[in-house]
């Protein structure tokens, strides 16, 4: 899933010390998976909002809403009831919604409430991991099912770098695994160590952002 | 064949030890704090090796720094990391750097700008890190660029660039196993001289030199064992717990403990390590390193019994 | 569950002197004796303005139920859970400490005070000693101060 996480509180109250009637508008799919933009969330956040500002001399009215997702546009439609009532709008969704409701909404101030982060996988409650960088030319099929690009600190195409720790994770975060570790120890595992001799070449970055913003069109799916 | 003709690959093409050190340029512009230390060691190294924005705190760069270096009589290792620059800025400075005279060049990843400065500086642990290739396809690139005359996209240029082309070996990382292994990948890919990760536990380098040799890797490339000076048990301490593939045997930290003077202990034990290096079948080198103190050097070198550095 | 107990909770008393704080207590229905009656609704003889609610396990609170709670006026919130080890829904009560500890964190980031919101733990508990948690609040409360929140008309 897409994970974000909550901006710093003090930052959030000195975007809306300007408004008046706001909406904490959430997102019921990536966000709430990740525990930071769901209807739970929102419902955290509102209350807390009206305290913080409180603190700064300000009263503000906080609506809620948390579509089902905010990057589908019939879901962002179902704002534009409550949009005339607001001022301003804080969106716990990610970029991609963040996006979707300020485009619906141009008249609006919209901010992001959250700072979006990576393409991560839940490990356990409370854990989440990143795990894709979204690079467009994935060799997952072979660095044994561990990707280099977004696990290894420097997307080493020939890893490890030298700075793996005696206890196997990352010289940078020492609750990381040093993922050409895991790689190597995989590729033991199943007899490939050979696959991991030859040399990779460069990889080429431009089917990714580092080409230009993404646009992908599928003829055979417009309407 | 003659790859490049530098001191350091004539060196040990004559089949003679080779002594490299390092020389960490200046947080500032000044030349002059390049030139006191050219001054300092000149002719006591077949090589030179200037670091690039080592730890990702911001030097002067490794070119300059080797530039300078060249024109003061001490012949230059340029260091070029992954880390700030992309295979456009990397293959120009190449070319760059041949045209002001340097031939030698070692490959790195390069630290992470968030491992980087610790301590008083603040480093830019916020920037946008680069890594567009590693340093296995660096080498690659190298070699591309001074054996068959093109950049790594395929285009010609217009002469080739002969480099003396070196990379860096962490024998002692986890996995360990796989650390030969990744060595002999740095040699397919056009390796011809290895400095390694400081080692103080010369034993079990020894073992890891020999699997190197019944690989072969030993005869295709001149591995130099890096060597750092400490200079009291709180570093070997430091380095110990804290930078990876760097083992220091409990021993080594005990006897510098208890030793009067922890300074001259480091130099003697700087000596020993030197000495028992040139005992190890296959390695061809020492790279010798003093951070932020080059000026001691000299005295070490030559208590070890390396000059005057042979004529080649 | 969270508005409605919010706005009941927050309603305030207009015969209490506005320096008393008022306490809403939201305990574990296991944590008291079988025998004591449950306290619920509003409290306010013998020097205490307190609301008390049951739940069915202290797990059931969630943070936004407590930060409405506060947001409504409420001075402070006492939460009270079965001792460690003792819950009949095995860690219901240990996941209510650490959302208690969660949203006193983010009471401090929103400078209203941390201390505004404790946790008590007990087992077979009387009403007495259900008011006497809650009074064991009044004095920390008095000194926090009465929540900015208060007064704008809920």
């Amino acid at each position: 899933m897409i994970i974000a996480e909550w901006k710093p509180l003090p930052e959030l109250v000195e975007i809306l010390k300007g408004h008046t009637n706001v909406l904490v508008v959430g997102c019921a799919t990536c966000v709430a998976e990740c525990a930071a933009g769901g209807e739970r969330e929102v419902e955290t956040l509102a209350p807390l909002l009206q305290m913080a500002l409180k603190q700064e001399g300000r009263t503000i009215n906080v609506r809620t809403s948390t579509l089902e997702r905010q990057c589908e546009w019939e879901f962002v439609e179902e704002l534009a009831k409550v949009a005339p009532q607001v001022d301003a709008i804080v969106s716990l969704a990610c970029g991609i919604g963040i996006q979707a409701v300020a485009e619906r909404f141009p008249e609006l101030a919209v901010y992001p409430g959250v700072n979006t982060t990576a393409l991560a996988i839940r490990q356990e409650p409370g854990t989440w991991l990143a795990r894709c960088a979204a690079c467009g030319d994935c060799v997952l099929g072979e660095t044994f099912g561990f990707c280099p690009v977004a696990r290894c600190a420097k997307s080493l195409s020939n890893g490890p770098c030298g700075g793996t720790r005696k206890n196997g994770k990352c010289e940078i975060d020492e609750n990381i695994d040093c993922v050409w570790y895991q790689i190597y120890e995989r590729a033991k595992a199943r007899g490939k160590v050979e696959q991991l001799l030859k040399v990779r070449k460069p990889k080429n970055w431009s089917n990714s952002g580092h080409g230009g913003p993404k646009r992908v069109v599928r003829e055979d799916l417009r309407p | 064949m003659m790859k490049a003709g530098t001191r350091l690959e004539k060196t040990l093409r004559a089949g003679q030890f080779a002594l490299t050190v390092e020389v960490g340029p200046p947080r500032g512009p000044n030349p002059e704090d390049v030139l006191r230390k050219a001054q300092q060691l000149k002719g006591v190294a077949d090589g030179y090796n200037v670091t690039d924005n080592q730890t990702a705190v911001v030097r002067m760069s490794s070119i300059a720094g080797a530039r300078l270096l060249l024109d003061a009589g001490c012949e230059p290792i340029m260091q070029m990391t992954c880390r700030d620059r992309n295979r456009i800025a990397l293959q120009s400075d190449l070319l760059g750097a041949w045209a002001l005279g340097m031939r030698n060049c070692l490959c790195l990843s390069g630290d992470h700008q968030k491992a980087g400065a610790s301590g008083k500086l603040k480093g830019h642990p916020g920037s946008k890190n680069v890594f567009d290739v590693d340093s296995i396809q660096l080498i690659s690139i190298l070699k591309g660029m001074r054996d068959e005359g093109v950049l790594e996209s395929g285009d010609p240029i217009s002469q080739p660039t002969p480099f003396f082309i070196g990379a860096v070996w962490t024998p002692l990382a986890p996995p360990e196993e796989f650390r030969v292994l990744r060595l002999a990948k740095k040699i397919e890919a056009g390796a011809d001289f290895i400095q390694t990760q400081a080692v103080f536990d010369i034993k079990r380098f020894a073992t890891a030199v020999k699997a190197a040799a019944d690989r072969g890797l030993t005869d295709r490339a001149a591995i130099l064992v890096g060597i750092i000076v400490p200079k009291s048990a709180r570093m070997l301490e430091y380095m110990n717990a804290n930078v990876p593939g760097v083992e220091v045997p409990e021993a080594l930290i005990k006897r510098m403990a208890a030793a009067k003077d922890q300074r001259q202990e480091g130099y003697q034990i700087t000596v020993e390590l030197i000495q028992a290096a040139r005992n190890i079948p296959g390695l061809k080198g020492v790279h010798l390193q003093a951070i932020e103190s080059e000026e001691v050097l000299p005295e070490i070198i030559r208590a070890a019994g390396l000059l005057p550095r042979p004529q080649v | 569950m969270g508005k409605s107990l919010g706005k009941r909770a927050g309603m305030k008393d207009a015969n209490r002197s506005v320096t008393m704080p008022r306490i809403v207590v939201v305990y574990c229905r296991n944590a008291v004796s079988s025998a004591a009656e449950l306290l619920e609704g509003p409290y306010t003889v013998k020097g205490l303005n307190a609301f008390f609610a049951a739940l069915p396990c202290s797990s059931k609170i969630e943070p936004s139920y407590l930060l409405k709670i506060l947001a409504d006026g409420a001075d402070g919130v006492l939460v009270v859970a079965c001792p460690e080890g003792h819950c009949r829904f095995m860690v219901g009560n240990v996941r209510a400490e650490k959302r208690v500890n969660y949203v006193r964190s983010l009471l401090d980031k929103a400078k209203m005070g941390a201390e505004r919101l404790t946790l008590e733990r007990g087992e077979n508990l009387t009403e007495k000693d259900l008011l006497s948690l809650a009074q064991r609040r009044v004095e920390p409360l008095k000194i926090l101060g009465p929540n900015p929140m208060k007064g704008d008309g809920k």
